[in-house]
């Protein structure tokens, strides 16, 4: 199914959160929904859900206005970002619990809940902990109970907020190489909110880049990457330097021992060698206007130059960007 | 209670500092606390279990009793659902007026209990606002059951509410939000989401609010009148006892009070384990 | 025309959980408590002033400040011997201790007020050793301090526990390592950091004093001019049917309360300022 939102403005208090937001996202997609904290990403999530209720706007679902809809006539799977998993309730019966509270007309038997909640449980690879209460399990494993209770009312939108955000680095991996395939299982159109850009360019079909309750730019990963709208996409999508007043990526930043003299060569002095990691991260300072400038090179790079803090280098820029303020 | 995760305390006093200290402490609480709650048992024993047990089951003391747990049984379900009501609104939602509402809600634990009954002679009395009015109803507040009721709804009016707000604050509403997302509906979301996750602390607050407005003294002194059988509650039984100097009987049935706050104590440190292990 | 409500939130429930909670609180709290000050306004200034200015008023008045000063001094000094040893050291029985600390906020007020008086009459278990010695408690100012003490050392215990819980031994040892010996460390390091705490359970100590009738009436005996304190003057009041004075006299300690209780909250406001700026 299809979710458009059009137009969406919110306030809290004097605070406008959401200014005149619009967006679509297809069925089947995966969308991210990438900014800095306090740029409304959350907000437009809840909004979506029907957690919260925007001050002017709509939201269409299928080209169907559900804006006045209520959270629980949405048929939306909403993963929070601190799981709201309830405690008193084992794994199974948080997983079950969308399909208990189904008017009676709807509600399946108990055998349908079980074998259902079964197959969810094998899904998110926690068969045995069926009867464990959320206490007991670990973060990822909490993660992918939420994942699975919002899973099982077959919802027509899933939408997750932060998912990874509060796992260690090496859990959100993993988890989020899985969220990708099960999302390519399920094919339902989801759209996740997160402040990581590796994550959000690495899982999602097409990527929203939101700044002060603004989107600045909707593309798929490569697309935003490489032709990014404005400065602030930029440097939100890696890191920046700036040369001749330009934008530049620090691997576009190139060095040679060639110093020479000639009409574009500007000389440099290596000021600091960043050489653990697979770039080479060094840092030189320019001889003329005694600017700052980052740059990240190959180790092979790093050791043909063999550059030592103190070396006169030239310096030059593959790629720059312009952008209009 | 366990030792386990405990802090870390440097213990640099000397030895002797400590003991002193320890023994100041457990003596300084046997001479004020521990000596009045025992002599209260033991001079309620004083002349036999007979004698106890004539006192607590003759008839004025029962009619007492009686009354006593009929407005406890009043009072009590009447403040379990404001103090619902005002802990839902005030943790689940913002809102013009949340900190004024939260203040005036410990506004009776600031009133002195005379006064607590007072407002209620000056309301409902011969004298009162709607005095005249009552009078030509013949119908009888002051001096009368209903006015024993209203000063102990007062009185014990933010117990329920109190222990309630810091629970569901610290619990916040991602559970309850998660429950209606799912489809839930507003009664399903508090049944199986909201009651299972307070019911310790609203356990809590029942126990102390029925603690209390089975001992309320002051304010309901004030609107009682003392009609004996009629409108004696246990603590004014045991005043009127007291003052005719029939101790052994005031002591007896003042027991049966002082057992309820050792329950009630007990309770607490039961309730208080389990709100612990229901938050971690 | 439209009427909009701006939902505050979506979970279910605000506006009947809102209207309930502000209209039991209005007719519970709000309009009795509202009686008060109008039948005092209504009384007229003159009416007023001679009342609370009567010899027998400003001595109950002072028989109340001074039994509840002197009683919220001796409570925090004994308060505080107890939260210390319970929260710094280990020793058998400790979470009894602890446990008992809570009695006089469960032991309804009359069963503590008789079994108080029951203790220091002249004949009783302790004032017959007192007696001889000249000191007389019970149907003296001493007993209504003595009384006042049992119900406000609760009050300082429990504000005073947290903060010790959570005193930052670092900057204890900090300082012995400096070279402070053992009482410079208490006075210089540790002191500072529970004065707000004292207070807080000082000014509740001191403002329930002020109201507390059940635990003082059999104890003090009573004795205009002497032994009479302010709540017992109101039912006096009352029981001449002169509701404007009752009334007076309750809109003065209400003043006082309220004024206790928004001094309780500057000193709480400026210790969370304090503990702010020690954690920036």
């Amino acid at each position: 199914m299809s979710i458009e939102v059009r137009n969406i403005r919110k306030t809290f208090g004097s605070f406008e959160v959401l200014r005149d937001v619009s967006l679509r996202v297809e069925d089947g997609e995966l969308f991210a929904l990438l900014g800095p904290s306090g740029s409304g990403k959350t907000s437009l999530l809840r909004i979506i859900a029907g957690l919260e209720y925007p001050d002017s706007g709509t939201i269409h679902f299928n080209e169907e206005d559900a804006t006045k809809a209520a959270a629980r006539e949405r048929q939306v799977g909403f993963v929070f970002q601190h799981y709201a998993l309830f405690r008193h309730m084992t794994v199974f019966e948080n997983i079950a619990f969308g399909l208990r509270v189904r008017p009676r007309e709807t509600r399946p038997n108990e055998h349908t809940i079980r074998e259902k909640v079964g197959k969810l449980l094998k899904l998110i690879q926690l068969t045995p902990l069926g009867d464990r209460f959320p206490s007991q399990l670990s973060g990822g494993q909490r993660q992918r109970v939420a994942l699975a209770r919002a899973l099982a009312v077959e919802p027509r939108v899933l939408l997750l907020d932060e998912p990874f955000g509060a796992l260690d680095a090496r859990v959100r991996k993993e988890l989020r190489r899985w969220l990708r395939n099960l999302h390519d299982e399920l094919h339902v159109a989801s759209v996740f909110v997160t402040h990581d850009q590796e994550e959000a360019l690495e899982v999602a079909d097409r990527v929203a880049i939101m700044q002060h309750g603004r989107i600045e730019q909707t593309g798929a990963p490569a697309e935003v990457y490489d032709s990014p709208a404005n400065a602030f996409v930029y440097g939100f999508l890696g890191d920046m330097t700036l040369f001749n007043g330009e934008f530049v990526r620090p691997h576009d930043i190139e060095i040679s021992r060639d110093t020479g003299p000639g009409p574009t060569a500007v000389f440099a002095t290596v000021n600091f060698i960043g050489d653990a990691g697979g770039l080479v991260r060094i840092e030189v300072r320019r001889e003329d206007t005694g600017e700052e400038i980052q740059a990240e090179i190959t180790r092979e790079r790093y050791r043909e130059l063999a550059l030592r803090v103190g070396d006169y280098v030239s310096i030059a820029a593959r790629h720059s960007r312009v952008f209009s303020s | 209670m366990s030792a386990v995760g405990r802090k870390r305390v440097p213990r640099t006093e000397a030895r002797w500092v400590r003991w002193v200290l320890i023994s100041l402490a457990v003596g300084l609480t046997i001479f004020f606390i521990v000596l009045p709650l025992a002599a209260v048992f033991i001079q309620a024993f004083d002349k036999g279990w007979a004698v106890w047990q004539a006192a607590v089951t003759e008839e004025n003391a029962r009619k007492a009793i009686f009354l006593s747990l009929m407005v406890t049984g009043i009072a009590v379900p009447l403040n379990v659902v404001f103090g619902l009501a005002a802990a839902w609104a005030i943790t689940r939602f913002q809102f013009k007026g949340r900190n004024l509402l939260l203040t005036l809600i410990d506004i009776p634990f600031g009133v002195s209990p005379v006064v607590s009954g007072l407002i209620f002679v000056l309301v409902f009395g011969a004298q009162g606002w709607l005095g005249p009015w009552l009078a030509d109803r013949d119908i009888q507040i002051i001096f009368a059951v209903p006015g024993i009721v209203l000063a102990t709804v007062f009185v014990t009016f933010p117990f329920v509410a109190r222990e309630l707000i810091p629970l569901m604050q610290s619990q916040g509403s991602e559970e309850e939000e998660a429950a209606i997302v799912l489809g839930a509906t507003a009664w399903q979301m508090f049944r199986r989401v909201t009651l299972p996750n307070i019911k310790w602390g609203l356990l809590y607050g029942v126990v102390l609010c029925t603690a209390r407005s089975l001992g309320e003294f002051g304010a309901v002194s004030v609107v009682s009148g003392h009609i004996r059988g009629l409108t004696n509650t246990i603590p004014l039984h045991v005043e009127i006892l007291y003052n005719e100097y029939n101790y052994t009987a005031a002591f007896a049935v003042a027991s049966l009070l002082s057992v309820v706050a050792v329950v009630t104590l007990l309770l607490k440190k039961v309730l208080e384990w389990k709100t612990r292990e229901a938050r971690t | 025309m439209q009427l909009h409500f701006k939902r505050p939130g979506i979970l279910p429930g605000f506006w009947p959980a809102y209207c309930y909670s502000v209209l039991y609180l209005t007719l519970i709290v709000l309009i009795p408590l509202s009686a008060v000050f109008l039948k005092t306004a209504t009384a007229g200034w003159t009416k007023i002033w001679h009342t609370i200015s009567s010899p027998r008023v400003v001595a109950a008045y002072e028989v109340s400040f001074g039994a509840s000063l002197a009683a919220a001094l001796a409570s925090v000094v004994i308060g505080f011997v107890i939260a210390w040893a319970l929260e710094r050291y280990e020793f058998p029985g400790k979470s009894i201790v602890d446990a008992l600390v809570d009695i006089p906020f469960a032991l309804p007020t009359a069963v503590a007020g008789i079994s108080l008086t029951s203790l220091y009459a002249p004949s009783g278990w302790l004032g017959r050793y007192l007696e001889p010695l000249g000191i007389k408690v019970a149907f003296a100012p001493l007993g209504i301090t003595v009384a006042l003490v049992f119900i406000g050392l609760p009050f300082v215990v429990r504000s005073v526990q947290p903060v010790l819980e959570d005193a930052d031994h670092e900057v204890e040892e900090a300082a012995s390592s400096l070279g402070a010996g053992r009482w410079q460390v208490f006075w210089r390091v540790l002191f500072p950091a529970f004065r707000p705490a004292l207070l807080t359970g000082f000014a509740l100590a001191f403002a329930r004093g002020l109201g507390e009738y059940g635990s003082v009436v059999f104890i003090s005996g009573n004795l205009p001019m002497k032994t009479e304190i302010a709540p017992l003057l109101i039912i006096a009041k009352l029981e001449e049917y002169d509701y404007a004075g009752a009334a007076a006299i309750a809109t003065a300690m209400l003043v006082a309360s309220f004024l206790m209780l928004l001094l309780i909250n500057i000193v709480q406001g400026r210790s969370r300022r304090f503990m702010e700026t020690k954690l920036s």
